[in-house]
This record gives C-alpha cells, structure tokens and sequence, in this order.
C-alpha cells in the first residue's frame, strides 16, 4: 500500500512537473537568449553555460533601430502611461459600478448584468472600424489618449463583473450598521469596503492592467507612430537585411516581464476573482 | 454602414447600395477558406485545451506540496499578450536555428519547416493555441475544484464509493456549468484569433494556410480600406460569435434567474 502511493504521488509530481516545464520552458529559453551575445544565439547545439550580456539590450535601447519605427524608450512610456491611466479610470467607474450592481435591485439589473458579459463577447477585430472611424472623426487618431479611453471602455465591464463577486462576499449588515452610525452611501463605498476588498481590487486592477499592457489589435489600428505600444513593434525586427533575433528577444523579455511578475503576485486570489463571476452569473 | 457603399481611400461620402456587400462578402473566395481555416482551427484547438487543462487542474486539486508554485509557473503562458507568444515561438521554431528543431535532430527527426511548410503552419499554430491557453482553463477549473465542499468527498468515502465513482458523481456534476462557460468562452476566443497570426506571419501564413477570420478582415481593412464591405464581414463574424455564445448567455441567464 506505502508503495503503491509512493508511486502515485511520483506520478502526479511528474506529471505536473512536465506540465510546469511545458509552460515555462519557452519564456525561459527567450530570457536567455536575450542575455547570450548575438553572434551566440542560434548556435547549434545551443551553448548552455555562457558568460550573460546585455550586448541585445544595448543595442536595443542605444542603437535604436529608429530608422525601423522602433523607439523603445518611446513605446515603453507610451505602454505604461497608457496601461497605468486607463487602469485607474477603469477601477474608479467600475468600482461604483460593481457596489451598485452587488446593493442594489433595481428593474433590469438582470438583463444589465448579462449585457456588461455581453460587450466581453465582442471580437477586439470586429470593434477596429467603428473604433477607427470614431477616432479619426474625433481627430484622436495616433494620441494617447484615444487609447486610454478606448480600453478604459472596454476593460470597465470585465473588472465591475470580477469586482462584484469580491464586493458580494462581504456581508450587507456592514453596510447596514455603517449607515446607523450615520456613514453615507460614498463614505461606505471608499472607506469601508474598497479597504475591505483590497485584494481582490488589486488583483482586479492588474488584471485590467495586463489587458492594457497586451492588446494588440486595437492599437494596430489606432496608433500609427507617437502613440505606439510596446507589442506594436515585435514584428519590426523582421527585415530585409534579416532578422535581429538578439534584440528581438530583448524587446519579448522587456514586454513579458511586467506579466510573469504580476502573475507570481497576485494569482490565486486573479483565478477566484474571475471564477466568482463566472459561477454566480 | 454595412449596407453603404464607402472607401476612405476613394474619399467618396457613403452610398446606400443594399445587401450588395454581404452577398461580395459571402462569395467572396478568401471568405469561404478563411471561414473553413477557422472552424478547423477550433476543433484542433478548444478540444485539447479542455482536456490538459482540467487534467492539469486535477493533478493541482490532489493532496500535493508547493501547488502555488506550480500554479504560477503554469499561469504564465496565459499572461502573455499573443503577439508575445508568437514572437517566442518564432525564436523557438526558426527553421534553421530553433531550438526545437536541434532537439528534434538529437533523436533523429530531420529539420521541419514548423512555420514556413503550408502543411504544417497550421499545426503549429494550433499547438501554440493550446500552449498558451490550457493554462487559462486549468486555473478557472482549478479554482473550481477547490469550491467543491470537502464533506461531499468524505460522505462519498464513508459510503464506500471508489475514486472514479467520486469523479462521476459529485465532481463532474459540480464543475459541469463552469465546464460549459469555459468551452464556450474558449471557443469565442478562438474564432478570433488574430494577433498570435499576425505576429507570425503578418499576414495569412504560407500560402494563407493559417488564414482565420480575424486575419482575414485585418487584411481586407488595411489592404483596400472598403470600410463598407469590411463592416459586413464584421457583422458576419459579430452574428457567427454570437451563435456561438447563444448557449452561454441562455446558461448565464438561467443561473441569473
């Protein structure tokens, strides 16, 4: 019997362990690369132990490649003032939302609901002409800001839905109790419960965050040389004279360090967040 | 807009022509391949995601040491913006350079063209699909194996009932709905995959072998900028995804109710 679950926890280890590396593997292998020197990338077979440079990042960030369109300094401010900005507004809005949503019934709150998952179902490359033609008759085209406020839009509904299921787990007679000591509606919401859920409301916000950070489609579209972000430019370094693969790499590490580091912080209570919503409807 | 007939590169104000841009769209060659690409995108991908990441999920929900550890690395993948994805996998593929074609040659297989063979691309995307994803299902599956209550499993093994019986009956009935809401957003997801493609090959992959819907419209918008055609195949592609999801909303709504 000992034996017998000697075996399978071996087993489930192993397995995991497969998984683990399954998933892990290529990111790893590209940090890497990113740190070899460039004439060492691709040799074959590959060098294991190496002596680590920042040769790619050097030239990444020094060099420029500007005659390509890449300004990493450039699109790097542009990523995180627009992530970052967009992240407030949507948690300010969506915060008021999700409480409302979670206190109150009012007629239609159902059908609401339903329709803030509904605008989640709509494919990012289905919304690009109408988002395009709305910009450009704003006169927004290639701005920051039209970038803020379109994901601002589009990320609201997806965090008052995570946000609703954390505000549902505290129990309404906080509220109630709140109120007889005379606490208004606001001073509840901002001073009582966003401390209470803090948390789940970072997790939230680096989720959003991180759909900022990612998008692509949309700012394929919506910006066009200043307000460039980062996942813009990974298909710059394909060019006649080949390809950069050590800078290349650089630029991947760059973009997916900010990810596997909120990944690493925040993921149990992200899984629990998204699944609440899910499972309550 | 749909119905007009409107070209920014022509600058002519829009002009009402009728259904005439959904019957273009609808016979339109490119159409009817990238609609056949993408429905057997889907059921190369969303199949095999469910599979490993509920199986990864069941190893998490076993009796083990370090599960958060596991569970962030597993997660990564997920966190990465598709673009991302694809350029990894375009340093781990390279015909003549990628790590896993040396890998490969260790055991004997000769240099395959993953991303330049028309015969393989498709594959090859795919299998990024699932790599990048299964993580996504294996964390919302997990987080819901851990909301089943312990007691169900301890009366289960008070009454005698074997592992599989305890599989059957108590967790698959208890994971069916987030089963069905995981299938279904993984198949939206899927049907508009794009830029994990578009960083690949910035177009429909040799050959347009990985010419899916999504890439398919990007192309149209950006090549001829017929902002009226375009927004027919958007409806198209808006009105497929819905019918896709008319089962997640009515399930949705039930559980509302």
């Amino acid at each position: 019997m000992n034996l017998l679950n000697f075996i399978k926890k071996a087993f489930i280890y192993g397995m995991l362990t497969a998984f683990l590396i399954f998933a892990v593997f290529p990111i790893v292998w590209v940090i890497l690369t990113s740190i070899k020197e460039p004439a060492d990338c691709f040799v074959i077979p590959p060098k294991w132990f190496f002596k680590p440079t920042l040769e790619s990042y050097r030239q990444l960030f020094l060099n420029g490649f500007a005659s390509m369109g890449i300004d990493m300094w450039k699109n790097f401010v542009n990523s995180t003032i627009i992530a970052i900005s967009s992240t407030l507004l949507t948690m300010v809005v969506s915060c008021s939302a999700a409480y409302g949503l979670s206190r109150f019934s009012f007629p239609g709150k159902k059908l609401i609901a339903i329709g803030i998952i509904g605008t989640r179902m709509l494919p990012p490359v289905a919304t690009m002409i109408p988002f395009f033609l709305l910009i450009h008759s704003l006169n927004l085209l290639d701005t920051k800001l039209a970038l803020i406020m379109v994901y601002t839009a589009l990320n609201i509904p997806l965090t008052t839905w995570m946000l609703r299921g954390f505000f549902d787990e505290v129990p309404k007679e906080l509220d109630e109790a709140a109120m007889v000591d005379g606490c208004s509606r606001k001073k509840i919401l901002w001073g009582i419960l966003v401390p209470l859920i803090m948390p789940g409301l970072v997790a939230t916000s680096v989720f959003s965050f991180l759909l900022c950070w990612n998008e692509f489609s949309l700012a394929l579209v919506l910006a066009i040389r200043n307000s460039k972000t980062l996942p813009l430019i990974v298909t710059s370094f394909i060019t006649d004279e080949g390809i950069f693969w050590g800078p290349m790499s650089a630029a991947a590490t760059i973009i997916l360090l900010p990810p596997a580091f909120f990944v690493l912080l925040t993921h149990k209570k992200m899984g629990k967040g998204l699944t609440m919503g899910a499972v309550k409807g | 807009m749909s119905f007009t007939k409107f070209s920014i590169s022509e600058g002519i104000p829009p002009r009402f022509i009728g259904l005439e841009n959904y019957i273009k769209t609808l016979t339109d060659p490119l159409f009817l391949l990238s609609l056949g690409k993408t429905i057997s995108y889907i059921f190369m991908t969303v199949p095999a995601q469910v599979i490993i990441g509920f199986t990864v999920a069941l190893l998490l929900n076993q009796n083990i040491r370090g599960r958060g550890f596991y569970l962030a690395g597993i997660m990564l993948p997920f966190m990465l913006t598709p673009a991302i994805v694809g350029l990894i996998w375009k340093i781990l593929l390279s015909g003549q350079w990628g790590v896993l074609n040396y890998f490969l040659s260790l055991i004997g297989v000769s240099k395959i063209g993953w991303l330049s063979d028309p015969s393989v691309s498709m594959y090859t995307v795919a299998f990024i699909d699932v790599w990048q994803h299964f993580p996504w299902v294996t964390m919302i599956l997990f987080a819901g194996l851990q909301s089943i209550p312990r007691d169900m499993y301890e009366a289960a093994d008070i009454d005698g009932a074997s592992a599989r019986q305890t599989f059957i009956h108590i967790t698959i009935p208890y994971l069916k709905p987030l089963i069905v809401i995981v299938i279904m957003f993984r198949l939206m997801f899927a049907l508009r995959t794009f830029d994990l493609i578009y960083s690949l090959f910035r177009s429909g992959g040799p050959g347009n072998s990985v010419m899916l819907l999504g890439v398919h419209l990007y192309e149209k918008f950006s090549l001829t900028w017929e902002v009226g055609q375009t927004s027919a195949l958007s409806y198209i592609f808006l009105i497929l995804t819905m019918i896709l999801s008319v089962g997640l909303t009515i399930h949705m709504y039930k559980e509302v109710e």
